[in-house]
C-alpha cells in the first residue's frame, strides 16, 4: 500500500525525456515510469527513431534501456548518430562525449522474431536484468518493444471472432508482464503499434457504436488514409497512454528521403505527434521533424486536427 | 426490553430454532410452549415466573428467557430489517460528489454510500479521471458541505497517476478558498478557513491510500483486507476499484470459474460498502459484442451475469466530440444523460451549460 503523495514525488524524478522540449510539455515532462506508453503510426511515422531516441536518453547518468525490436533490424546505427548529437553529449552526459559514447553499451537490444510466445518468452527473460542490473551504473530505466503488433500481424485481417479473442488472450498476458516490470521496478515501457485502415462500412468493423469506438481508441489522417491504431479496443485498454504519430507529404507525392527539413533540400513530410489518451495528460499535438540525429520538435505549434 | 419495530417477526421463532439446551427445551414443549413469543408472555419478562410455569430451574429460566429475546437474531432473519428503517438510514446516506454538476444531479448526488456505482466507458473517455476526482472530491472538508473523508484506491491497471491527482487537488483548494472568501456568514467563514489550513493539495493525496494490484490472487487478496484497513481508518469514505476488468477480462479459461470469482469479489465489495457505509466506486471497460447481423455493439465487459454486481451503472461514452455519461441502471434513480468535460483542474461541468439537457 502506497499513500498518493510519495507516488507524486516519484513521478516528476522518473521521466524519460525525449529530448524534444514541446514534446516532453505536452507529455508533462516525458514517457514516464510505471506507464505503459503506446506510440502508434504508419510505417515511416518516425516510430522507431523516438523510441530509439527515448532508449538512448534513457541510459543517462547511470541508466539502461532494454530495447526489444520485433520486425525488422534494430535501429543501431541510428542509435549511435543519436547517441553522438551535440543534444545527447549536452543533456544527458553534461557535456562528456566519453560517457556519451559509453552510453550505446547500456542499450541492451534483444531481438524477438516470431510469434506472440516468442515475445513473451523474450520479454519474460528480461526480468533477470531488471531483478539484478549488470552493474550500480547500468539500472534499466526504459523497455521498448517495437513493435507489439508485429507478431499479430499474420492473419489480423482474416481470423474473426476466434482469432480475435485468441489474440486478446495473448496480448493480456503481454500486459500483464509489462506492467509488472513498470511497477515493480520503475521502469517505463514504450511500445509501438502498427495502424489498420478505419472501416465503418464492412462486416468486421464496428458499425453504429463504431463512430464511438474509433472516436475512444484516436482516429487519423496519416498520408491521406483515415486510420486508427492496431490490435482493437481490447488492447486499447491495456496501455495507460496513447500516442499517435501522423506523417503527410507536404510536396508532391510518395516518401522522402533523407531528412525532414530541408537541410539537403528535401523538404517534404509534416509530421505530429497527437497524445490520444493518458491519465495525466490533456490531448495535444505536438510537430516535430527527422533528422539524422532523431526527432526535433517544430517550434511554430498548430491547432490539432479534429480527430 | 424495548422492542424495535421491526422485531415483531422475531418473537414468532419457533421454539425449536432458539439456541436452548435440548433439556430446557424439552421441559418448556412439556409446558406446551412452541414459540418465542410464548416464553416472553408466559413469563412475563420474569425469570422466576417462567420457572415457575415451566418446571425449569431458575438458571434454566434465565438462559430460556436469554434465548428467546436474543437468540432469534442468530437464525433465519438475522438482521432482517424492515423497510422503513432501511429508508431513514437510507436518507442519512451521503454521496461523494463528482464535481460535475450536471452529472451529480443524475445521480442523485454522486457516488452513494452503501452503494456500488460502476464507470463503464472507451479507453480515454475519462473513467480513471473521474475515479481520481472522486478519491479528491471525498477529501472536501465538512465545513463546505464535503466528506472530510479519505479514499482507498485499487489500481489494478497502473494508470493512477500522483501528479494528476496533484493537479484536481489543486483545483479543488483553490475553489475552496474561493468559496471561503465569497461566504458571507462570519461564523462559516472562520470555519471554512480554519478547514483549508488542514486540506492543502500535499494533504489531500496523503488521504488516498493507494493499492497496487497486478493479479486477481493480489486484487481479491486486497479485498480481504480491505474491511479491516478500513475500519482501522474511520475516515474512509470511498473505495474505488479501477478496473474490475483488467483482470477479468482475459485471466481465465475457465468461465465458470470466472463467475465465481467474480461474484465472490462483489459480495465482498458489496459487503464493504454496506457495513462500512462507504462508497464503492468500480471501473469497467467496454468491450465488442458481435451481432446476430455480423455487426458488432459496444456492451460493458464482462458479461450479463456481473451486470447486476453494480447499484447503479454510468456508462461514459463520447457524442460527437462531446463527454457524455448515461445512468442506465439504479434501482432509485430514473435513466438520465449528462454531459461532463474533463478539465486541468479535473471533472467538471461542460461551459456554459449548468444542468444536462433532457
Amino acid at each position: 500500500m502506497r499513500v498518493a503523495a510519495a507516488a507524486a514525488a516519484d513521478a516528476r524524478a522518473a521521466c524519460v525525456s525525449t529530448m524534444c522540449p514541446r514534446i516532453d510539455d505536452a507529455l508533462r515532462g516525458g514517457v514516464r515510469a510505471r506507464h505503459v506508453t503506446e506510440i502508434a503510426g504508419e510505417s515511416a511515422s518516425a516510430k522507431t527513431t523516438l523510441c530509439a531516441q527515448l532508449a538512448v536518453r534513457a541510459t543517462a547518468r547511470g541508466g539502461a534501456a532494454v530495447y526489444v525490436h520485433t520486425d525488422g533490424p534494430a535501429p543501431t546505427a541510428l542509435m549511435r548518430r543519436i547517441a553522438s548529437s551535440a543534444r545527447f553529449v549536452a543533456e544527458a552526459c553534461d557535456g562528456d562525449e566519453d560517457a556519451a559514447t559509453a552510453a550505446l553499451e547500456r542499450v541492451y537490444v534483444v531481438k524477438a522474431l516470431g510469434d506472440a510466445d516468442a515475445l513473451r518468452e523474450t520479454l519474460t527473460a528480461v526480468s533477470a536484468v531488471l531483478r539484478a542490473p549488470v552493474s550500480e551504473d547500468a539500472v534499466v530505466r526504459m523497455i521498448v518493444v517495437d513493435s507489439i503488433a508485429a507478431p499479430f500481424r499474420d492473419d489480423a485481417t482474416n481470423g474473426g471472432w476466434t482469432y480475435a479473442a485468441k489474440r486478446a488472450g495473448a496480448l493480456h498476458k503481454l500486459t500483464m508482464l509489462l506492467k509488472e516490470y513498470a511497477t515493480k521496478h520503475d521502469v517505463a515501457v514504450v511500445v509501438t503499434n502498427h495502424v489498420v485502415d478505419s472501416v465503418r462500412e464492412n462486416g468486421t468493423g464496428a458499425h453504429g457504436d463504431g463512430a464511438v469506438a474509433t472516436r475512444a481508441m484516436g482516429e487519423f489522417t496519416t498520408s491521406g488514409r483515415r486510420v486508427v491504431p492496431a490490435l482493437g479496443l481490447m488492447w486499447s485498454n491495456c496501455v495507460n497512454a496513447r500516442l499517435f504519430l501522423t506523417r503527410r507529404a507536404t510536396r508532391g507525392q510518395g516518401y522522402v528521403v533523407g531528412g525532414d527539413d530541408g537541410d539537403d533540400g528535401n523538404a517534404g513530410v509534416a509530421r505530429t505527434l497527437h497524445v490520444v489518451y493518458a491519465p495525466h495528460l490533456p490531448e495535444s499535438s505536438v510537430d516535430f521533424v527527422v533528422r539524422e540525429d532523431g526527432a526535433w520538435d517544430v517550434a511554430a505549434p498548430r491547432p490539432r486536427a479534429v480527430a | 426490553m424495548d422492542h424495535a419495530p421491526g422485531d415483531w417477526f422475531q418473537d414468532s421463532y419457533a421454539l425449536t430454532s432458539l439456541a436452548l439446551a435440548p433439556s430446557t427445551r424439552s421441559k418448556l414443549q412439556r409446558a406446551g410452549v412452541h414459540s418465542a413469543r410464548d416464553v416472553l408472555r408466559i413469563s412475563g419478562n420474569s425469570p422466576s415466573t417462567l420457572a415457575r410455569e415451566c418446571a425449569l430451574t431458575l438458571d434454566e429460566a434465565n438462559d430460556a428467557l436469554k434465548a428467546a429475546r436474543f437468540n432469534g437474531e442468530g437464525i433465519a432473519l438475522r438482521g432482517a430489517r424492515s423497510a422503513a428503517e432501511l429508508l431513514r438510514e437510507e436518507r442519512a446516506r451521503w454521496s461523494v460528489f463528482t464535481f460535475c454538476e450536471a452529472l451529480d444531479d443524475a445521480l442523485g448526488g454522486g457516488a452513494a454510500s452503501g452503494e456500488i456505482t460502476e464507470l463503464c466507458g472507451c479507453p480515454g473517455i475519462g473513467k480513471t479521471q473521474m475515479a481520481m476526482q472522486l478519491s479528491v472530491s471525498a477529501q472536501t472538508p465538512r465545513a463546505f458541505g464535503g466528506l472530510g473523508g479519505e479514499a482507498v484506491y485499487v489500481d489494478t491497471e497502473g494508470s493512477f497517476t500522483a501528479e494528476r491527482a496533484m493537479d484536481m487537488a489543486e483545483a479543488l483548494a483553490e475553489h475552496l478558498g474561493r468559496c471561503a472568501k465569497r461566504c458571507e456568514d462570519e461564523d462559516a467563514r472562520r470555519e471554512m478557513e480554519a478547514a483549508l489550513e488542514t486540506c492543502a493539495p500535499e494533504a489531500m493525496l496523503r488521504g488516498i491510500h493507494l493499492f497496487r494490484c497486478h493479479e486477481v490472487t493480489e486484487l481479491l487478496a486486497a479485498l480481504e483486507t480491505l474491511g479491516e484497513f478500513i475500519a482501522e481508518r474511520p475516515k474512509v469514505r470511498l473505495v474505488v476499484i479501477d478496473s474490475v476488468a483488467f483482470h477479468f477480462r482475459q485471466d481465465f479459461q475457465d468461465m465458470a470459474l470466472r463467475t465465481t470469482i467474480l461474484s465472490k469479489m462483489t459480495n465482498r465489495l458489496m459487503s464493504i460498502a454496506t457495513t462500512q457505509q462507504v462508497a464503492v466506486v468500480t471501473v469497467n471497460q467496454v468491450t465488442v459484442k458481435p451481432q446476430r447481423d455480423g455487426s458488432a455493439r459496444l456492451v460493458p465487459a464482462l458479461g450479463e451475469s456481473y451486470a447486476h454486481a453494480c447499484t447503479t451503472r454510468v456508462i461514459l461514452s463520447w457524442e460527437n466530440d462531446e463527454r457524455v455519461a448515461f445512468v442506465t441502471k439504479s434501482p432509485r434513480l430514473p435513466q438520465a444523460r449528462a454531459r461532463y468535460a474533463v478539465t486541468a483542474g479535473g471533472i467538471r461541468d461542460v461551459r456554459g451549460s449548468k444542468r444536462a439537457a433532457p
